[in-house]
């Protein structure tokens, strides 16, 4: 146990460990505030759409060279996230089909411009940390520290402040709009709050698994508790000590950092789910 | 007198001290070899990513000895390619021997198992920069 303190105490000295827990959290944070309205909504997988999409984006700005990738990623997949809406309300393509459509179509194109444009020495490595999170969260410059946290204040922010909104449109949009509350103005900033969540969350867990910082929170949070309030505080708690949880852990036993959260998420919901069946 | 050449014998055998443990176990910074496979994929891409930060940084790191052919400049360039990285995060950084290593051990076979322990710097050629570890302790497996 004092070799595993001391090895901590002796990681946790390198500054880039350090940011990688602070950004890891309040990421976690914010997608678990969000994840459970999704999950209601029934809007789980529309993360992993949009996270393909920023994974295109990156192609993007690894093409062009972009030292800072937020540039690009975050006003694409706000684009996307807003279209995705719109598209799934009034459009011949209905939601699902849009979604599974743009998503396949970034990632496809993405990997495409990354193979043809990227002058990156290291190829298979970008797209491995791009995809699966290995270890972008440890390779954070100071600026996206900052961006990092400012946008994560920012997303609180909103979620606090519309709060009551949110929770009227998540259960019930046609009463919502019927009591004079504007369904589709709340829905357009939960799509930019879900963009900017996902831009930053592929910094932590890879495109192909920002889904489970999304739902495994809301999810196992519904296992337990049953008001949208307890729901929501307790996603809250379960989503960044699983963050914390699984970068110490990965940086302990050498593991990705990702797939490591996203395990420990799995744990995480088979012992809520355990709890919530005792409970009956 | 005999206090002038006491303080002489006393100066002498601090700086011959100080001389044989830099030779033989240089102070690092940062021990690749100490850190799990997490961080050592992570310290190597703080070290592509920002080298100017790390400029001066004494690291201790552990691989295989890899050597390439520069046809231009018509000279054999040695690199230390990291065995412990996650997954397809690979990393290898260029390393030049002192002139000292080179006169007594010299540049180990391709493909060795090695440990160095090196300042990161940089060089300028063709208008471009490079950045590789003046090595001035090696070890072979």
């Amino acid at each position: 146990m004092t070799d595993i303190i001391d090895r901590l105490i002796f990681y946790f000295s390198f500054s880039f460990v350090q940011y990688a827990l602070i950004v890891g959290v309040l990421i976690a944070l914010c997608s678990s505030l969000l994840g459970v309205t999704l999950v209601l909504k029934r809007f789980s997988f529309i993360g992993d759409g949009l996270s393909h999409v920023a994974f295109g984006a990156i192609a993007i700005a690894a093409a062009f060279s972009l030292t800072n990738q937020f540039i690009v990623v975050l006003p694409i997949t706000v684009i996307s996230a807003v279209l995705l809406l719109r598209t799934g309300q009034n459009t011949s393509i209905k939601g699902d089909a849009a979604l599974a459509m743009i998503s396949v179509s970034a990632l496809g194109l993405g990997y495409l411009v990354l193979n043809v444009f990227s002058t990156s020495a290291n190829l298979a490595g970008d797209v491995c940390t791009s995809l699966f999170g290995s270890i972008s969260i440890l390779t954070l410059s100071t600026l996206d520290v900052w961006l990092s946290i400012i946008l994560s204040v920012l997303v609180i922010a909103v979620f606090l402040l519309f709060y009551h909104k949110i929770f009227s449109v998540t259960f019930d949009e046609n009463f919502s709009t019927a009591t004079g509350t504007k369904a589709k103005t709340y829905n357009f900033i939960l799509a930019i709050v879900i963009a900017v969540i996902i831009s930053l969350a592929i910094n932590l867990v890879g495109a192909l698994l920002i889904s489970a910082l999304v739902i495994f929170p809301a999810l196992s949070a519904m296992r337990v508790f049953k008001s949208f309030k307890a729901v929501t505080i307790c996603s809250v708690f379960f989503s960044t000590i699983c963050a914390a949880l699984g970068i110490i852990i990965s940086i302990l036993a050498g593991t990705p950092v990702g797939s490591t959260i996203v395990a420990v998420d799995i744990v995480g919901f088979a012992i809520f789910s355990l709890i919530g069946y005792k409970r009956g | 007198m005999k206090k002038l050449f006491m303080i002489f014998v006393a100066i002498t055998l601090l700086v011959g001290c100080g001389a044989q443990g830099d030779s033989t176990q240089t102070p690092v910074d940062i021990d690749m070899t100490q850190m799990s496979v997490t961080m050592v994929s992570a310290q190597a891409a703080q070290l592509e990513l920002s080298p100017t930060a790390h400029l001066g940084q004494v690291v201790r790191m552990r691989g295989s000895h890899y050597i390439a052919f520069w046809e231009m400049l018509q000279t054999d360039l040695h690199y230390i390619v990291l065995d412990l990285t996650v997954g397809c995060c690979g990393s290898a950084f260029e390393f030049i021997l002192s002139d000292e290593l080179i006169a007594t051990v010299g540049y180990p076979p391709h493909g060795a198992e090695i440990e160095i322990v090196g300042t990161y710097s940089y060089y300028e050629v063709l208008g471009h920069t490079f950045y590789f570890f003046a090595v001035t302790e090696i070890s072979v497996d």
